[in-house]
């Protein structure tokens, strides 16, 4: 099997020195230690390298590669599950919210159907504009605009009900 | 501005914190990469290897197909062997510069579904699968069955196609996508065209063409294997799964399921919209949901849970929403047909057809046959027992039965309904039932239908063109 050519893997390199960073940051946030998000984000890279020669924009195949591998973890771990039991359980005295905390906002989005969990998660974590989450997600714009306003007003709401 | 700030916000404010790749992280990721692709391009490079020796092999018949008159050239197996080469590729299937590259092997591959025949017969030894019949745009009917082709090839790229336009009379070669028969995550095994053009190979894995075979275009699935796969002229529905199955039983060990759609000739595939507690079906008892497409361009999907889903399969497409209960839930899938489980089939005739099966003393089950207009309500109309394990149910309408015709194949033969479900009788099969029975039947009108029997390597699939009563084998030979 052919090797990447020389120029290839000078891309690969700048790509990754560039990309890597912010996607394990990105994945950081949405699962619970660094070794998790490194092995997200290192399996997304490898997944993504797999395809190099093929893809138009790589940037939006791994992070949706990553995208889907945090759903995975999610669901391997049960921690939908937990989570949900600790907001429901979260009492009015203590609010379960905390700016300083990802915990809680983060259970909820896994708690987000799927259909609004892809794209909020690209469009306001992953930093990609609604054309760029439509194609990736096969979706019209107008779907992906309508997708993300529901999102956000369940977490809000949802956000709502735990701080009262 | 208001005082009060969206929690929402405060959180996607905060600052992603960059997270520095360990020491060696990018050597690591490219030598897996370089493993994974490896592994990826040896089932290529070994079809490949096969097409270039068998067009090394037979310049004679290659030269002899440019003669006029010859009407019978022998080609190919699917991916592993040419069929004649096209001296004007139509526009339509001219290749883009990424695909010059691979012009040696995929010219001589440049077979589609025809009304009449691609010029090709099947490879030999010809292993069926799957089986797919649809309208032919001038009223009739186009068929095709995928498969293994065995001997010669003797690779693991051995995915072949077969076409048919006299419903099974005669069998022409079809190019096929190039992969490997279904193997954990990978491979192909089913069938389904909604149209002459458009149709889609899937199981697990995804391809699409929209030319009635060459060429294929693989289609990303996002990490998800393709369980199921309905279509109409208008738009096909999938169903991905979360499985870990290996093997050929890539769709067992499923812990969740989610509903896809794509028009013919699209090129990705999104999400349907559905209740959210269906967003992703979690599998109870290893059961997979059943989907069908009725003739007025409805889908239904009958969910791991026993819920009834429904929406249009129309090109503008839409919502999925919950219509009802069925009166049972799908069973684990069974890819060798053998199970003691209750199982349930679902079918779309003139209405809604659903078979619950449960087990019964000997080695026979008791399927309870019920009808639904629309999924909300079922009323049952008959019941029957059956020697072996249910498999597949069908129904169509019918001119002279407004309750239309039905079919039950089962691990031991067919049996078949004349009145939309209310009484069967066993199908004569002819030389009787293959040993192993029947993982597939499928009525395509009142009169015409195509069984799949379980044990692929006896080369044929079955026919009836008189509702179901009788059934003759068609070998895939030319």
């Amino acid at each position: 099997m052919a090797r990447l050519r020389t120029s290839d893997q000078q891309a690969v390199e700048e790509f990754f020195n560039a990309c890597y960073p912010r996607l394990a940051g990105w994945v950081r946030r949405l699962v619970d230690d660094d070794e998790t998000a490194h092995e997200i984000a290192s399996e997304a890279f490898t997944r993504l390298l797999a395809r190099w020669s093929g893809l138009e924009n790589p940037q939006s195949y791994v992070y949706m590669i990553a995208t889907n591998l945090v759903r995975d973890h999610w669901r391997k771990s049960g921690r939908e599950r937990n989570a949900l039991r600790v907001m429901t359980a979260a009492g009015p005295v203590e609010p379960a919210y905390h700016p300083a905390q990802d915990v809680d906002v983060r259970a909820l989005i896994q708690a987000l159907p799927e259909r609004l969990r892809s794209p909020f998660l690209l469009h306001y974590y992953g930093g990609f504009g609604l054309k760029e989450v439509a194609v990736m997600l096969g979706r019209p714009e107008g779907t992906i605009k309508a997708d993300l306003f529901n999102a956000r007003a369940r977490l809000k709401a949802a956000l709502g009900d735990a701080r009262e | 501005m208001s005082s009060t700030r969206d929690p929402v916000d405060d959180w996607l404010d905060t600052e992603v914190t960059p997270l520095s790749p360990p020491p060696g992280s990018l050597a690591l990721i490219r030598q897996r990469a370089r493993r994974r692709k490896t592994r990826q391009a040896s089932f290529i490079a070994v079809g490949c290897a096969v097409v270039l020796a068998a067009a090394v092999a037979t310049p004679q018949v290659i030269s002899a197909l440019s003669q006029p008159g010859h009407h019978s050239p022998p080609v190919a197996f699917g991916n592993s062997s040419p069929p004649p080469i096209s001296t004007s590729p139509s526009p339509t299937t001219r290749p883009t510069p990424s695909q010059e590259s691979n012009k040696a092997t995929q010219i001589k591959q440049r077979t589609h579904l025809s009304t009449t025949s691609s010029g090709t017969v099947p490879p030999p030894h010809f292993l069926p699968t799957s089986v797919t019949f649809a309208g032919n745009g001038t009223g009739g009917v186009v068929g095709a069955v995928i498969g293994q082709a065995g001997p010669p090839c003797a690779t693991s790229v051995c995915t072949s196609l077969a076409g048919t336009s006299n419903y099974g009379q005669t069998w022409y070669g079809v190019s096929a996508p190039v992969a490997p028969g279904p193997s954990g995550s990978s491979g192909v095994s089913q069938l389904r065209f909604a149209s002459l053009r458009y149709g889609w190979a899937y199981g697990p894995a995804l391809y699409e063409t929209s030319h009635g075979g060459w060429p294929w275009q693989h289609q990303d699935t996002y990490g998800y294997r393709v369980i199921d796969l309905e279509a109409s002229p208008a738009r096909a529905f999938a169903v991905f799964g979360t499985c870990y199955g290996t093997g050929a039983d890539y769709a067992a060990s499923c812990s969740s399921f989610s509903l896809w759609t794509s028009v013919p000739g699209g090129k990705t595939w999104r999400q349907v919209s559905v209740p959210s507690a269906d967003d992703q079906m979690k599998s109870t008892s290893s059961a997979a949901p059943l989907l069908v497409i009725s003739g007025d361009d409805t889908g239904y999907l009958l969910t791991p849970s026993g819920e009834v889903l429904s929406g249009p399969a129309t090109t503008a497409g839409g919502p999925w929403t919950a219509v009802g209960a069925a009166k049972c839930k799908p069973g684990p899938p069974s890819t060798s047909g053998q199970t003691a489980q209750p199982t349930a089939q679902l079918a779309a005739g003139p209405k809604l057809m659903l078979a619950c099966d449960t087990p019964a003393a000997n080695g026979h089950f008791i399927a309870a046959i019920y009808n639904s207009a629309n999924g909300a309500t079922w009323k049952q109309t008959g019941s029957l027992r059956v020697k072996g394990t249910p498999t597949s149910l069908t129904a169509a309408s019918s001119a002279s039965a407004a309750s239309g015709v039905a079919a039950l194949a089962t691990t031991t033969g067919i049996k078949y309904s004349p009145d939309g479900g209310t009484s069967w009788q066993a199908a004569t099969v002819a030389g009787n039932s293959p040993a192993g029975g029947f993982s597939y039947v499928g009525m395509t009108n009142a009169s015409q239908g195509v069984a799949v029997p379980a044990n692929a390597s006896l080369g044929e699939v079955y026919v009836t063109n008189d509702g179901g009563k009788t059934w003759q084998a068609s070998p895939i030979t030319g």
